[in-house]
């Protein structure tokens, strides 16, 4: 009896261990293991909309897409934050969390890094995977290419010279000193013109380089998300006139014209450049180019990191006051002609002409109302603080008006001013003469009006700057290297190579 | 990958060869030994004289304690006492509504952290010093000891939700401290285990340490009855409230002397006008937050039974009000324990332990924009009248913020005997729900309402398997085996939704379509789809487990002990899945050995034992290596996870890159004590001091940007505690009437960061610095040494000629002296120093009893030393400038904004408008020594059960003690900031929490 019950034992326990490592091994459900991964045409998918959705975050942290392009020694002042007024008046070296973390080009390195990472891995799925075709495979990859073109061209004008990393390094952390610019911007422009052939115009089932519903989706889906030949277009043009070759900013946007038709893009009238409800901002469409959507109806609305965030208040939401304005001056000074339906005293009552761009234009801080999507953009709200207007790179007038610059610089004039004064008269401006005008000024104030809130006046100034050193206030920061911002100290510490902008080094 | 199988493979064999090891050679032994006589009372060890008392022994074949001592190793367990214990006699005299604050303070090298007062909030316990720096809150949840309740090791809040949260102040869900599931008057016994060769009978779940409570069991023959029961009032302590008027005063010399005129344009609108009365009308909204709270306690237990079958039952409710914001929790207990022996060689024993915990919140702006992460326009403040205040609590009255624990631990066990040998199995389980459902009206969210709902679980199964063998080759020779395996399955889960704007605050919950034959079936009905925000997560965790070890006893002078175990866990990766740990001890009795004859020396005995430990990861993504998971979000937006609608994938850059095949950490513990008992046990004496290490643990190791991640988690860092306890009672006083007994005990710990991964001699994150050689628990801080007053003050770069800069921007006067540490005249991070502790170096208690005749009255002072607070709250009020129209966490005023300390602090008046931020708080400006002496317990009693009446007409009754106490009476310290202990875990005092209450009791315990 007693041995009969000591064997049981003994066979008891050695059950359980036989058994063991099997039941030690767990599958997690919060993460997809490096095996499990590049196995199928949906990871395919989520890996690809991961680099849209890190370059999205990247420009979206701390609202850096317009810290960086619209309020640094722009047109808005700050009302009361101390870290906005420095950024304001560049003093990019003050020491508040925001601005530290603005200095940290990590998050755009990340966005690179999957990119590099997709161009390099997203092959393995063609062996394992029948759905997942080369065709498929090709578009994705052009995709990641044309997108990590972007983030480079992208910290370029942020902070110069940049590493130039094009591989993964996956699980290696190495280090690398900074690449001249001109070397980055090569290597983007050469990389946008191989995945632009490869792009469609459109991603419809009908598009030839598309061949079939892209990832089971049609046109009405992909609309003004993906990067396409025109996209593509539209940053190799920034990236020849951040560089002043103008020549080519000429060839780049003739693409543009020629097939924006094609992309179905569109210029866009005043009502419906600012309507929140289903307006340009609102929407998602071929028309946005280059297009990082917060859209309503897919829940991607957000509540930190966006511009209205910074410019919205009463009467549009609950806030009393925003964060940052225009001065009333200014905005007079900026809008000086007649019949602008963007922003203009009305000749008849004295009062504006309409709130296309401002409202509460007679308190002393009036509030910039041209972007102002709050959920779906009906009027009912802005009780709850959820922001949805779309962040773009580009859309058709700015196009239009990079080519005004690019002829006026090349001395086509006649062409300069036609598409200038289209774009004047499109915005109901009645009195449009160009007569004694110097043409260049007159295309960047026309800039400074159409693209406010858009995340381009700094760029603006700078390249106005090149052009035109004596008239500009910000040629002396361009000659010391003070356009670009400095380096967090994070980032510098951990890479002995790199070194700080020589600027931020007093 | 061929690489990685075989590897894989190799860890198999060993493991094998491992188990067989610990395992087959006590088995081996067994099978060998034969049979041999053995009386129950060797399984129980005679009690070491300790400033504590144990259960008495019960010696029938198979003891009604029998199952739960074997699984919880208490008597097999080592060879020799090596715990400290609580004097629970004393504790359950206090309204204590959790098991933190009952070993506050009571146990040696213990530290209780309790940062707030709001009655059933998380509570923190640590045990000889940290283990690993404390970089978030997830981390404090990793140095936590394991608590177990009659073996089962109680399964505690995961730190899963802190993923999906904005801010780390309190978890999502109802944030219950889980140990509140304890109750004093359900206890027999509740044991502490610090050192190594006690833990590793405990495994990996232990290597904080072990709280090992047993409760109470069924007791055999008439049936026994007893009731216990206070009542009682918190009191709080007075308050200045201050109004517009004061803040007016304080802002006022700040504008006089710095204000440009474009400043004063922006001054707030609410201190603008001194006519508003309601800013600037009398400050009484005291009246309605602060209030005098009744606390009471009843339970009842009832047991009895035959040897062969008996039975417990027991049952409490429980109530603790807070002196502020109308806080209060509701505790219900059930517990029922029933042992049965229909043979002789088995027992059968089944328990459980049922417990239902409701709580009523602050209502505090910060808890209520922390759950909807979401800041509504924080501009103005609330007003600090009375009536405006009380307005908006009848605001506060439309909304529901329901919160609750249900809590259930269980087991069933059986045990056989053959002689001296014995089996034990055990199917033990534990799980808890939480749940939070919250709505607040759109008048509070500035229009947009707010629902939300939280379900979450933890779950724990356990099984054990034990075979014990006692062995007596000679007169002279004990031995004792133990052999055996334990698994444990854990599950942890929540799923959690939050809606914003519903279409009316007459509709308070989020109601789905329930038609299944709806396009919209589950589709809100009356919030948006677009603004309801779903969370699910969920995480699995597995232990298996293979030990034995070995007693051994000669003739009561030599006690040896070894224990070998084998560990594998499914959160470690497969490559390293098992790790194998010894541990051993050895304890001489000097008494016994060399002074039998000096009658002066009633004990002495020297102990030491050292001995591996694994320490278990919380989180399985440290399993799984290089990885990929939804990663997309920003600052602000940390969930997002879609792009175009698309949910998105991506390697963890913000999370941090993980490597494969991250080994186990492991905690060394040496340690060394002697006991000592003088005078016929009348002088008592015990030290210890010990040296635990932490090793190759993980810390996010910052890596080069350029690669996009925030940082890689690499194994290697090292910490080491070192400390000595004390303690020391003696009877003064010991006559037939009156007694005496003052008591001292204390620890004190050394903590210092041994080694960073990858042989770094020094780790930062931007809001955090270690360095080896330091302890990991300092303030990362500038040297602050006056004020500029005029340009002239500012110094030179004698080189540039270009003033001192903070990080490039010129000081100016008005701004802050900070030390340039390097020379550098450039004011940076290299600038910080490590300063202060957040955990205390010294902690203890002195007590003293007094007994007369059949009164009894006991004091105790706590005092903790060497720990420093980060006054946070002056920072953020001085810096007004810059927490002024934000709309962030730090800027957000509550109603108990509108009050200033009786004699606040005053500092340098800078300029707030000062780019450099002369008011940062991460300046030894604001930091400040926190040490503290409380009186934290004052009771006096009286035992009726003697008197003469009584027992003619209650034969029965054994205990009749009436009794009155008083809590947390006085607080003696430097600290300018109010209560010490109310800091966040990491040394900060932001001042958003509610005071323990000063409360007073009168109570009964009646046992018949």
């Amino acid at each position: 009896m007693g041995s009969l019950k000591k064997t049981a034992l003994v066979l008891v326990m050695a059950a359980a261990v036989l058994s063991c490592n099997k039941m030690l091994d767990v599958r997690s459900t919060r993460l997809v293991t490096e095996k499990n991964y590049w196995s199928s045409i949906q990871d395919a998918r989520s890996a690809l909309m991961g680099v849209y959705g890190l370059t999205r975050a990247a420009l979206t942290d701390n609202a850096a897409f317009w810290m960086y392009g619209e309020f640094r020694k722009g047109d808005f002042q700050a009302v009361s934050r101390a870290e906005m007024k420095a950024l304001v008046n560049n003093e990019l070296n003050v020491a508040f969390p925001q601005l530290q973390s603005l200095k940290n080009w990590r998050r755009f390195y990340a966005a690179i890094n999957a990119a590099n990472l997709f161009i390099e891995r997203s092959g393995e799925i063609l062996q394992k995977d029948a759905y997942y075709t080369a065709a498929n495979n090709r578009l994705d990859i052009a995709q990641a290419r044309a997108l990590r073109a972007f983030l480079y061209f992208y910290i370029t004008r942020v902070w110069g010279d940049v590493p130039l990393i094009v591989s993964s390094f996956d699980g290696q952390f190495p280090q690398f000193a900074r690449s001249p610019q001109t070397t980055v911007l090569q290597f983007a422009e050469k990389e946008l013109i191989e995945a632009a052939k490869d792009l469609p115009f459109k991603y419809d089932a009908n598009d030839p380089q598309v061949g079939g519903a892209y990832y089971a989706q049609g046109y009405g889906f992909w609309k003004g998300t993906l990067v396409n030949k025109v996209s593509a277009y539209a940053v190799l043009a920034h990236i020849a006139a951040w560089q002043q070759r103008y020549p080519d900013v000429l060839s780049y946007t003739q693409f543009i014209m020629d097939n924006y038709t094609t992309t179905d893009a569109t210029f866009t009238n005043t009502k419906d450049l600012c309507a929140s409800d289903s307006g340009f901002f609102a929407r998602m469409g071929p028309s946005q180019i280059l297009n990082f959507s917060f859209d309503y109806e897919r829940g991607e609305g957000i509540t930190a990191g966006h511009l209205q965030e910074y410019t919205l208040a009463k009467p549009i939401t609950r806030n009393t006051l925003p964060v940052m304005y225009i001065p009333r001056d200014s905005i007079l000074q900026y809008f000086d002609r007649p019949g602008d339906e963007r922003f203009s005293i009305s000749l008849l009552t004295g009062y504006p002409l309409n709130e296309y761009y401002f409202s509460s234009f007679n308190s002393t801080i009036p509030v910039f109302t041209k972007i102002k999507v709050i959920e779906d953009g009906k009027a009912d709200k802005g009780v709850f603080r959820m922001y949805n207007a779309t962040m773009m790179f580009s859309r058709m007038e700015e196009i239009a008006l990079l080519r005004a610059e690019a002829a006026a610089v090349t001395n086509n004039t006649s062409e300069a001013s036609l598409l200038l004064v289209n774009n004047m008269k499109s915005r109901g401006i009645i009195n449009v003469d160009m007569k004694n005008k110097d043409l260049i000024d007159e295309i960047f104030a026309e800039r400074r009006r159409e693209l406010m809130g858009e995340g381009w006046r700094w760029y603006d100034q700078i390249r106005y700057a090149r052009l035109k050193p004596g008239r500009s206030a910000l040629t002396p920061l361009l000659n010391n290297g003070g356009i670009y911002w400095p380096l967090a100290d994070e980032v510098l510490s951990a890479n002995s190579r790199l070194i700080q902008n020589s600027y931020w080094l007093k | 990958m061929r690489d990685h199988l075989s590897r894989r493979l190799s860890g198999k064999k060993r493991r094998w060869v491992l188990s067989l090891v610990a395992t087959c050679c006590t088995l081996h032994l067994v099978c060998i030994s034969g049979v041999q006589p053995a009386a129950a009372a060797t399984w129980q060890l005679p009690p070491v004289p300790r400033d504590s008392t144990p259960a008495s022994p019960d010696s029938s074949t198979a003891s009604r304690f029998d199952v739960i001592r074997t699984i919880n190793r208490k008597v097999t367990g080592t060879a020799f006492r090596n715990n400290d214990s609580l004097q629970l006699k004393q504790v359950t005299l206090f309204p204590y509504t959790s098991l933190q604050q009952m070993m506050k303070g009571n146990i040696k090298g213990l530290y209780v952290q309790e940062p707030s007062g709001e009655p059933g909030t998380e509570q923190f316990m640590y045990i000889r010093g940290l283990a690993m720096p404390l970089l978030s809150k997830k981390d404090v949840y990793q140095v936590q000891p394991a608590v177990y309740i009659n073996g089962i090791p109680m399964v505690q809040d995961n730190t899963l939700v802190f993923d999906i949260q904005h801010y780390e102040y309190n978890r999502l869900g109802p944030a219950i401290n889980l140990l509140s599931v304890i109750n004093p008057d359900n206890i027999q016994e509740v044991q502490v285990y610090k050192d190594a060769a006690a833990i590793s009978l405990f495994g990996p779940r232990g290597a904080n340490g072990v709280i090992n409570i047993i409760t109470k069991n069924a007791t055999t023959g008439q049936r026994k009855i007893s009731v216990n029961s206070y009542y009682g009032m918190s009191f709080h302590d007075p308050l200045y409230t201050t109004n517009a008027q004061a803040e007016n005063r304080f802002r006022r010399p700040f504008y006089q002397r710095y204000a440009s005129a474009a400043d004063s344009m922006v001054y707030p609108a609410y201190l603008r006008d001194s006519s508003n009365t309601a800013f600037y009308g009398a400050a009484n909204w005291n009246d309605l937050y602060l209030r005098n709270a009744a606390v009471h306690g009843i339970n009842a237990s009832i047991s009895g039974g035959s040897e062969r079958a008996n039975f417990r039952f027991f049952g409490d409710k429980t109530q603790a009000n807070g002196v502020a914001d109308n806080t209060r929790m509701d505790k219900y207990t059930a517990s029922f324990m029933v042992n049965m022996s229909p043979v002789k060689w088995l027992l059968a024993s089944a328990m459980i332990n049922a417990n239902r915990i409701d709580r009523r919140r602050n209502t505090s702006l910060q808890d209520r924009f922390a759950e909807t992460a979401y800041i509504p326009d924080i501009s103005s403040p609330l007003s600090p009248g009375k009536e405006a205040y009380g307005n908006y609590l009848a605001a506060y009255k439309k909304s529901f913020d329901k919160n609750h624990v249900n809590s259930v631990q269980g087991s069933f066990s059986l045990a056989f005997s053959f002689k001296n040998l014995r089996y034990t199995t055990r199917l033990g389980y534990d799980y808890n729900e939480s749940t939070r459902d919250v709505f607040y009206p759109g008048t509070l969210m500035d229009g947009a309402n707010y629902v939300s709902n939280y379900f979450g679980n933890n779950q724990r199964v356990t099984f054990d398997n034990v075979v014990d063998y006692t062995y007596h080759p000679a007169a002279d020779h004990s031995f004792t085996f133990q052999a055996g395996t334990s698994f444990q399955a854990d599950l942890y889960r929540y799923t959690y939704e939050r809606a914003y704007k519903g279409l009316s605050d007459r509709v308070k919950v989020n109601i789905v379509e329930s038609d299944a034959n709806k396009a919209n079936y589950l589709a809100p009905l009356y919030f948006a789809n677009q603004l309801v925000y779903r969370f699910i997560d969920a995480e699995k965790q597995r232990l298996m487990s293979f030990f034995g070890h070995v007693n051994y006893d000669y003739r009561d002078i030599y006690r040896l002990t070894l224990s070998l175990r084998s560990d594998g866990s499914s959160l470690v990766s497969p490559a390293h899945r098992w790790l194998f740990t010894p541990a051993v001890g050895a304890e001489w009795k000097i008494k016994n050995h060399l002074l039998k004859d000096m009658q002066q020396l009633s004990e002495l005995s020297a102990h030491a034992s050292w001995g591996r430990v694994g320490r278990l990861y919380g989180d399985d993504r440290y399993a799984n290596g290089a990885q990929y998971k939804v990663d997309i979000g920003w600052t602000g937006m940390p969930n997002a996870y879609s792009y175009a609608g698309v949910a998105a994938l991506s390697r963890p850059y913000n999370y941090g890159w993980v490597s494969d095949n991250l080994p186990w950490s492991y905690t060394d513990i040496l340690s060394a004590g002697i006991d000592a008992a003088l005078f016929n046990n009348r002088l008592r004496f015990n030290a210890e001091v010990y040296s635990k290490d932490d090793r190759n643990m993980l810390l996010p190791m910052p890596v080069v940007a350029e690669s996009g991640y925030v940082s890689a988690y690499m194994s290697g860092l090292h910490v080491n505690n070192k400390g000595i306890e004390l303690g020391i009672s003696g009877d003064v006083i010991r006559t037939k009437n009156f007694q005496w007994t003052p008591g001292l005990t204390a620890g004190w710990n050394k903590n210092v960061l041994k080694a960073l991964p990858g042989g770094a001699s020094s780790f930062s994150n931007g809001e955090r610095k270690l360095e080896t050689g330091k302890a990991v628990d300092q303030f990362w801080v500038y040297e602050n040494t006056g004020i500029y007053n005029t340009s002239a003050d500012i110094p030179l770069n004698p080189k540039t000629n270009a003033p001192l800069s903070f990080k490039g921007m010129p000081f100016s006067p008005g701004d802050a002296v900070w030390k340039d540490q390097n020379n550098d005249f450039v004011i940076d991070d290299r600038d910080k120093v490590l300063k202060g502790h957040s955990m205390p170096t010294v902690t203890g208690t002195l007590d003293n009893t007094f007994s007369y005749r059949n009164f009894r009255l006991s004091c105790s002072f706590y005092f903790a030393g060497g720990l420093s607070a980060l006054n946070r709250k002056d920072a953020v009020r001085y810096d007004f400038i810059n927490h002024d129209g934000q709309s962030n966490m730090e800027s957000v005023k509550d109603i108990t904004w509108w009050q200033q300390q009786q004699d606040p602090k005053t500092y340098p008046l800078y300029n707030p408008w000062s780019a450099v931020v002369p008011y940062r708080a991460d300046q030894d400006l604001f930091l400040e020594n926190a040490s503290f002496i409380k009186l934290r317990t004052l009771s006096l009693g009286y035992e009726l059960s003697g008197s003469k009446w009584l027992k003619k007409n209650v034969p029965t009754l054994s205990r009749c003690y009436i009794y009155a106490t008083g809590n947390n009476l006085l607080t003696f310290t430097r600290y300018s900031g109010g209560d010490p202990e109310l800091t966040y875990y990491n040394g900060y005092d932001n001042g958003y929490t509610i005071p323990i209450p000063k409360t007073y009791t009168i109570g009964l315990k009646l046992d018949l």
